[in-house]
């Protein structure tokens, strides 16, 4: 990860500062940074998405692709994450540099959307066993602010949210086997339903407290961080532990209880922005040739 | 002409498959500063679908992997482009660096370092990184010209700026700027040039091109170069004056 260097009197300023829940830019320990999220940035995508929390700036574009679904799962699709740190993020990243940081999100992603409640994949299936969609996640990330995990959950949950999967209108038979037929109408789409996805809260742990979205100066000062995956009814999806430091049982409790808090705001905040964003989608389409009004028919 | 298609009839008219005429260039927007502060100096480069970043970090220490064979009256340029995954119609599957992205690194070095003043930083390390994140052709090109202006943001000096653009000739007609679509007909000729000294430091043909054809696409690239310096000049005054209003 991106790191940046302080000497001990500013982590020990740093420290003090979350002790007394006045962070260094005037938050408190549960305050997140504003941010922005803007969808179709990646215009050859199925959705895409550019979401930006401070400084951290990512871009998770999702391509739907048709495949063969897994043998094990035959009427389930599939989603595939891929995660890619640029080095325009830093100069560590050169080269094969960013490549343990990407594994290591890309495991918390998979297993945080790994169970089944998350998001139905049932409905990504078009023929049990023969066909289905796979969903391919990119996410590109173009500046490391810290928080890198979080603002990449949120954006994956925002760009499955506003990806448009086309709809297969129906199955012909070709040599008795079957073989979806889709609409040719680019308009005619589906949206994942994604109001159970979850999002996940990172929590460092500055000193003796644990805080949220946490800038790189405090995830310097903090020797580990607890990964929580947070469904919009607070229940817990996952729970990684990141870096180096210890817990004891008493503050891992704390910490989960705490994330389920703060996480179910944010993916309230969250589902309102990717409702929004459908709406704007709709209203920026026009399909041409308009459709003659009902009224305007000639009888 | 044995098929004749309607496009063929808007190519009498002179009127390009995407609407435009045979001098016409996409739309153009570019910004500078995107990623500040982390970055020293970055820029975005957008023309048409076409979208590129670019960061430069440094100039800075040079980092240890470099350091055994430096020499340390010089100046160490390091570039590297990359594509995400997602750019590109057909999506690539890893995220290593291919053949293809290693050889636009290494030209796009070489275009640093002629821009870039020699050794005025002796011992020191420019970093240059190039991500394209969509590809509607013209993209080594955009790529040049985002760079630059990152090399502007930075504030590290240099000579001349470089900006490029791609050109061909089809159906007897000079074209600048040319799309994804048309690139699959015709030749492309990626054209560089240093833009006060019309210098010409990069200079790619791709497909077949017959050889009396070659001046005018140059003369038309060039043409287009120049239109894409004007462009690139007005956002950085824009900046600047800026950032002297905001001193004042």
């Amino acid at each position: 990860m991106a790191e940046v260097l302080l000497s001990e009197e500013e982590k020990y300023y740093l420290v003090l500062g979350v002790a007394q829940d006045i962070r260094v830019d005037g938050r408190s320990r549960l305050d997140y940074r504003s941010g922005d999220v803007e969808v179709n940035t990646v215009t050859n995508s199925h959705g895409s998405v550019r979401i930006r929390l401070a400084e951290t700036d990512v871009i998770v574009a999702a391509k739907v692709d048709l495949g063969v679904p897994k043998t094990e799962t035959p009427n389930q699709g599939i989603i595939k994450f891929l995660v890619d740190c640029s080095p325009t993020a830093s100069p560590d990243f050169e080269g094969r540099g960013g490549d343990q940081l990407a594994e290591t999100i890309c495991r918390i992603l998979s297993s945080t959307y790994a169970k089944s409640s998350s998001i139905n994949l049932k409905s990504l299936c078009i023929v049990p066993k023969e066909f289905c969609y796979i969903v391919d996640v990119d996410i590109l990330v173009l500046q490391c602010g810290g928080n890198l995990l979080d603002v990449i959950a949120m954006g994956v949950k925002a760009c499955l949210g506003t990806c448009e999967i086309p709809r297969a209108s129906g199955t012909r038979y070709d040599l008795g086997k079957p073989v979806p037929v889709f609409s040719k109408d680019e308009f005619q789409f589906d949206y994942l339903d994604v109001s159970k996805a979850p999002v996940i809260v990172t929590l460092p742990r500055v000193g003796r407290y644990f805080v949220v979205d946490a800038t790189l100066e405090e995830e310097s000062c903090s020797k580990g961080k607890l990964a929580i995956g947070v469904a919009p009814d607070g229940s817990i999806t996952s729970v990684d532990k990141l870096g180096k430091a210890c817990y004891q049982v008493r503050s891992i409790a704390a910490s989960v209880q705490m994330a389920a808090k703060v996480g179910v705001d944010v993916n309230k905040v969250l589902s309102d922005r990717i409702n929004k964003l459908k709406l704007s989608k709709l209203h920026s389409a026009k399909p041409w040739p308009p459709k003659p009004e009902e009224g305007m028919d000639v009888e | 002409m044995a098929y004749r298609t309607h496009l063929d009839d808007l190519w009498e008219q002179q009127i390009r498959p995407d609407g435009r005429t045979p001098h016409e260039l996409r739309n153009i927007t570019c910004q500078m500063g995107i990623f500040h502060p982390q970055a020293s100096g970055s820029a975005s480069f957008n023309i048409g679908n076409t979208k590129v970043m670019a960061a430069v970090y440094g100039p800075h220490e040079v980092r240890s992997s470099q350091k055994k064979h430096h020499n340390p009256d010089k100046m160490i340029i390091n570039c590297e482009y990359s594509s995400a995954t997602f750019s590109s119609n057909e999506r690539k599957s890893s995220t290593k660096a291919d053949r293809k992205s290693m050889e636009i690194s290494s030209n796009l070095r070489s275009v640093m370092e002629h821009i870039i003043i020699p050794d005025i930083f002796p011992g020191s390390q420019i970093d240059v990184y190039v991500e394209l994140l969509q590809d509607d052709g013209g993209s080594y090109s955009a790529c040049i010209n985002a760079a630059t202006l990152a090399l502007v943001d930075a504030g590290i000096p240099i000579r001349d700026y470089a900006v490029a653009i791609t050109a061909t000739m089809s159906h007897s007609v000079c074209m600048v700027d040319i799309n994804a679509q048309e690139r699959g007909q015709c030749a492309e000729l990626t054209i560089g040039v240093l833009a006060q000294s019309n210098e010409i430091i990069v200079l790619e043909l791709a497909n077949l091109l017959q050889n009396f054809y070659l001046k005018d696409v140059l003369d038309e690239g060039i043409k287009g170069c120049a239109a894409i310096y004007k462009i690139l000049e007005e956002a950085v005054r824009q900046k600047f004056n800026k950032m002297e209003q905001s001193l004042v």
